[in-house]
């Protein structure tokens, strides 16, 4: 890699770190190795392994993981001292592909801030970017689409603008594969059998995520809570033009785009005890069924993020916005010795 | 058959009848469970682009290709002529097969070529080449603007835009998938 590449990267990095400085938020630096893990169906991971030293047995061996996200240890940390903070560190994910925009460990930036709901962590994320753009390119010569503010569109909007239907007034799987089949992504029979989250997830993936504008960043707000995760839950009732009134469940969670790449996840954090183990049991379920690499599941979880102060938690995969930054279209361009080259 | 998530770039899939070729694939992984391919793929009969998205779980029907080897010779005003490098037969590749491919041949290279129903259908470029800068203007010095950059023409005749350090004469690698510039190759 270029020396120039390498000291631009360096210039991200040291800016990242004094816009949290300058507010406050404590930095940590927790471990990349863990025993446990949160159990996440959506995600694999890598596993190694511990050797005691002078035994030879099977005891002597102590399995261990490579974290997909530090968010275990940042939750304990603000369960613990209630402190607001960001880190940047290595995440590791196994089975994905390693190409344009993925490469299996990557540079993670999370932030949570307590006190705050996730609407609050999109005006600190659009804040962040400014003072990226105009700390790295003090004379104007940014690259374009970076700008804020982001464009706010929420998931039912996004469906109702891209795809021509709100996803909350078809709540029923058979709803989404009849659009599914009008915008020609298979013949209505086949994804008759799919499940709703199968669904929105195939008209997300091929409808509205290339639709997006790349103007300026967009953040697409308020998932379905069909769609399981950690972040809070709210209830809305809509009216379907055929006189029902159908209950809208979403989450507070937003994902970031820009120039077409998916940049970061933010929630407001659940803290509910009760929800939080149902999610884990399920998820920890489907893990040690599907998993290519089943990992032990974190223990009392569900009691950590009930200690939690109101807080929003925020995950930017910073590779991908130096990316962005540098004007590149390829993380090759921007990692030092990329895993392409190397495998 | 084969499964959604083993579909890669040069895979030939048969879809009612009709051969398609990826020329793009990525994953993508939205949420829970499913992940999926969501490929550009060209009709091979028509030369439409067609994007589509696959569940890497399911299986779908594929065509039987073969791939040689072969070094590329020359353009003889029509075709791009390789040589098959075990049999030393002529391979004939029509210029709309290579389209914007064209300027990452390099006379000598080897290249894996793709062969369907006896036609040559794709060149796989690697990846990653390197090249020499064969015109390049000189930039005015104190043009400090960070990430500035400037277009030049490698030997294949290939225009790729680098940083205003890069001179005429230097080697550089470029990036095959995005046309990006990567790096300076020192020595």
């Amino acid at each position: 890699m270029d020396l120039e590449m390498l000291a631009f990267r360096a210039s991200c990095l040291q800016t990242v770190r004094s816009f949290f400085i300058e507010r406050g938020y404590l930095e940590t630096d927790t471990p990349a190795l863990s025993p446990h893990l949160i159990p996440e169906t959506c995600l694999e991971v890598f596993q190694t392994e511990y050797r005691k030293p002078w035994q030879d047995t099977a005891e002597g061996v102590v399995p261990l993981y490579l974290v997909p996200s530090p968010e275990l240890y940042l939750k304990q940390i603000i369960a613990d001292h209630g402190v607001s903070l960001f880190q940047i560190s290595r995440c590791y994910r196994n089975a994905e592909s390693v190409g344009r925009i993925h490469s299996p460990e990557f540079t993670m930036l999370e932030y949570y801030t307590v006190h705050a709901d996730y609407t609050a962590s999109l005006d600190l994320t659009e804040e962040l970017f400014s003072f990226l753009l105009d700390t790295l390119f003090p004379n104007g010569h940014e690259p374009a689409g970076l700008r804020p503010p982001f464009i706010r569109i929420t998931m039912d909007d996004a469906f109702r603008t891209f795809a021509g239907f709100p996803l909350s007034e078809n709540p029923e799987p058979a709803d989404l594969a009849r659009h599914a089949a009008i915008l020609g992504l298979g013949d209505e029979e086949t994804l008759a059998a799919w499940s709703w989250d199968d669904l929105y997830e195939l008209l997300l993936v091929h409808t509205i995520e290339p639709a997006l504008p790349r103007d300026r960043p967009v953040a697409l707000i308020d998932y379905p809570a069909a769609v399981p995760c950690l972040a809070a839950e709210n209830t809305e009732t809509v009216k379907h033009p055929d006189g029902r009134r159908l209950r809208w469940n979403t989450r507070e969670r937003w994902e970031l785009y820009a120039g077409g790449v998916e940049l970061a996840n933010c929630y407001t954090e659940l803290r509910d005890a009760e929800r939080i183990r149902r999610y884990m049991e399920t998820e920890n379920r489907e893990k040690q069924k599907h998993a290519r690499v089943p990992h032990p599941a974190i223990p009392d979880f569900d009691q950590i993020c009930a200690r939690l102060p109101p807080c929003s938690g925020s995950a930017l995969g910073l590779d991908r916005l130096i990316m962005l930054l540098a004007g590149r279209s390829s993380l090759d361009s921007i990692l030092p010795f990329p895993l392409t080259d190397r495998i | 058959m084969i499964r959604g998530g083993d579909i890669a770039k040069g895979t030939v899939l048969l879809v009612k009848g009709t051969p398609y070729l990826i020329v793009e694939r990525e994953f993508v992984n939205p949420g829970k469970g499913s992940a999926f391919a969501r490929v550009k793929m060209k009709n091979l009969r028509d030369g439409s682009v067609l994007t589509q998205t696959i569940k890497t779980q399911d299986n779908v029907e594929d065509a039987t290709v073969d791939t040689r080897k072969a070094q590329y010779q020359y353009h003889d005003g029509e075709n791009y002529v390789f040589m098959d490098t075990e049999s030393f037969e002529q391979i004939m590749v029509t210029e709309d097969v290579l389209s914007d491919k064209k300027n990452y041949l390099r006379e000598g290279d080897e290249y894996d070529i793709v062969i369907w129903e006896e036609e040559s259908i794709d060149v796989k470029i690697p990846t990653k080449m390197i090249f020499v800068v064969a015109e390049s203007e000189n930039y005015v010095r104190g043009d400090t603007v960070s990430g500035a950059t400037k277009p030049v023409v490698t030997e294949t005749g290939l225009v790729v835009r680098v940083p205003l350090f890069i001179k005429q004469g230097e080697r550089i690698m470029v990036n095959t998938e995005t046309n990006e510039y990567q790096e300076r190759v020192n020595s």
